[in-house]
């Protein structure tokens, strides 16, 4: 009996420990995002590099270090693709795209605060000009739009306009390949690809 | 100590300061000069400390927002009681709860134990704890609302404004330029204290586009607005609306990405000549109001200090309630 209880204790332990370090190994901790803000303000290549060693593994990491790579380097197919394969694919994802510039830890200042806030009002626009870059990503560029203008805040549907004028011809086919009632959605709450017009407007500021 | 009580105090009526100091940036004061919501407010920082933050801030008009100078006295009103700038001290002892928290639960005593075992909170006279480079104290009370603390209760409670058998409201804020775009107010407390009521719109500025957050309890986290802060209401992704939510593809009624925020410029919470709404859901907060709010909230406190981070946020109006 004794030792059936010291099992279950042991296996609740070992339980506790593995979801304790998926937790910690999702959410950041407040030197991480420090590293992040330092990321989202680098002046160079070689600056955001060092600091993305300090920054953790998180998701958002990858996409501060991603977003501020192509950035600095505007041209960088590399670092557009690095960028294309970070768009969101699920809510938390989403959350995290929301989120850049909240509260994540009691230490962080609002200088970082800023700094990560500033970088994730331009995701829309860096992502624009990744996909522009690299067109194969079109499909997952454009699926993504209508779950990001539920952000009341997100510009994406206005970024979205220089992508629908620049690669025209394959935005349109993009739009009409998905499926009949995402179409329909997107053409009259999202973007009007005839004119490239952007219908989902995001709040002033 | 000298030197932030001279810059804190200039030895004249608040009212009169304003084009006394306006032309005095030489001698280290700026002055900021606003039109408001509630008349004219101001601001006054002083660089002959160091100190790129606002020293004192005030609304001419009302001292719901800042400490208005007795004429009589030259001491500073600070809801609470009087500050003495010539002797760098209060007039009155601090009311703050602490005779109640040493009788008080377990809570209650552990804030008491806290209290005690500083010994410049029994000098009731200080002004934050003698520390006045680098702490403010703007409800006159204590520090609390200016830190990042997380035994210090910073509640926003949204309600309606109240209004005549006609309809039209007949609370303080009638007659003040764009008080009647906002349908509510947003009563802030600090661990239960009063820090100020402010003016807020809790509806979309297109209700054809975007829907109305349900009357409920929120929690808050600081966020960045652009480059102000705000409050985001949590869940992030799930905050309930009194119907369908015309920004979602699925109809469901949810909201996402919900913040507590300034309005837009001039009082303005509708949709500009650019298509953009003011508000998509989010609670604005009145233009002119906004510094006040953050500083009563402890979101921007002056003296520089680490801001709260976390907030309660209660919706409780008409509007916000389902049909």
């Amino acid at each position: 009996m004794r030792m059936r209880w010291t099992f279950k204790w042991l296996v609740g332990v070992a339980v506790c420990f593995a979801s304790c370090r998926a937790l910690l190994a999702q959410e950041p901790n407040c030197g991480e995002i420090a590293a992040m803000a330092r990321m989202a303000r680098a002046k160079s290549s070689t600056t955001a590099a060092a600091e993305r060693q300090k920054a953790g593994d998180s998701y958002r990491a990858q996409v501060v270090f991603a977003a501020r790579s192509l950035e600095l380097r505007l041209g960088d197919k590399k670092a557009a693709v690095l960028l294309l394969n970070l768009i969101p694919q699920d809510d938390g994802q989403h959350t995290t795209w929301m989120t850049m510039g909240d509260s994540l830890c009691d230490a962080e200042s609002v200088d970082e605060m800023k700094s990560l806030g500033a970088l994730g009002d331009r995701l829309p626009h860096d992502l624009a000009r990744a996909v522009l870059l690299v067109p194969d990503k079109l499909p997952e560029y454009v699926a993504y739009a209508p779950t990001s203008v539920q952000d009341p805040h997100s510009d994406y549907a206005v970024q979205m306009q220089t992508v629908c004028r620049g690669k025209h011809a394959e935005f349109v086919k993009t739009v009409e390949g998905l499926p009949t009632d995402q179409r329909d959605w997107f053409v009259k709450h999202v973007l009007n690809p005839d004119g490239c017009h952007a219908l989902a407007l995001p709040e002033a500021e | 100590m000298e030197q932030a009580s001279s810059a804190f105090s200039t030895g004249v009526p608040a009212l009169a300061a304003i084009p006394q100091l306006a032309g005095n940036s030489r001698r280290g004061f700026e002055l900021l000069a606003s039109t408001s919501c509630l008349g004219s407010s101001f601001a006054i920082s002083s660089n002959t400390l160091g100190l790129s933050t606002s020293l004192y801030e005030g609304d001419a008009g009302s001292r719901s927002t800042g400490k208005e100078r007795d004429t009589e006295s030259g001491n500073d009103y600070f809801e609470a009681r009087y500050y003495s700038s010539s002797m760098g001290r209060f007039m009155s002892p601090d009311p703050l709860p602490w005779l109640d928290w040493q009788h008080g639960d377990k809570d209650d005593q552990k804030k008491f134990g806290s209290f005690i075992s500083n010994p410049q909170n029994f000098n009731m006279y200080a002004y934050v704890n003698n520390n006045p480079l680098n702490k403010t104290d703007p409800t006159g009370m204590n520090a609390c609302g200016t830190n990042s603390d997380s035994s210090c209760q910073v509640t926003v409670t949204i309600q309606d404004r109240s209004k005549d058998s006609n309809g039209h409201y007949n609370d303080q804020y009638t007659g003040v330029k764009g008080e009647s775009n906002y349908n509510a107010t947003a009563s802030v407390t600090v661990n239960g204290k009063d820090a100020g009521t402010f003016l807020v719109k809790t509806t979309p500025s297109d209700s054809s586009s975007a829907a109305t957050i349900a009357n409920g309890t929120y929690s808050g986290t600081l966020t960045v607005h652009g480059s102000d802060l705000a409050i985001r209401l949590q869940p992030t992704n799930d905050i309930p609306t009194i119907g369908p939510n015309p920004s979602r593809s699925d109809g469901a009624s949810m909201a996402q990405g919900i913040l507590v925020h300034k309005a837009g410029g001039g009082n303005f919470t509708g949709v500009g000549s650019d298509g953009r709404p003011v508000s998509a859901g989010c609670q604005v907060v009145c233009t002119s109001q906004y510094g006040a709010f953050k500083q009563a909230t402890g979101m921007s406190p002056s003296d520089g200090s680490a801001p709260q981070k976390h907030f309660t946020v209660i919706v409780d109006t008409q509007e916000n309630t389902p049909q």
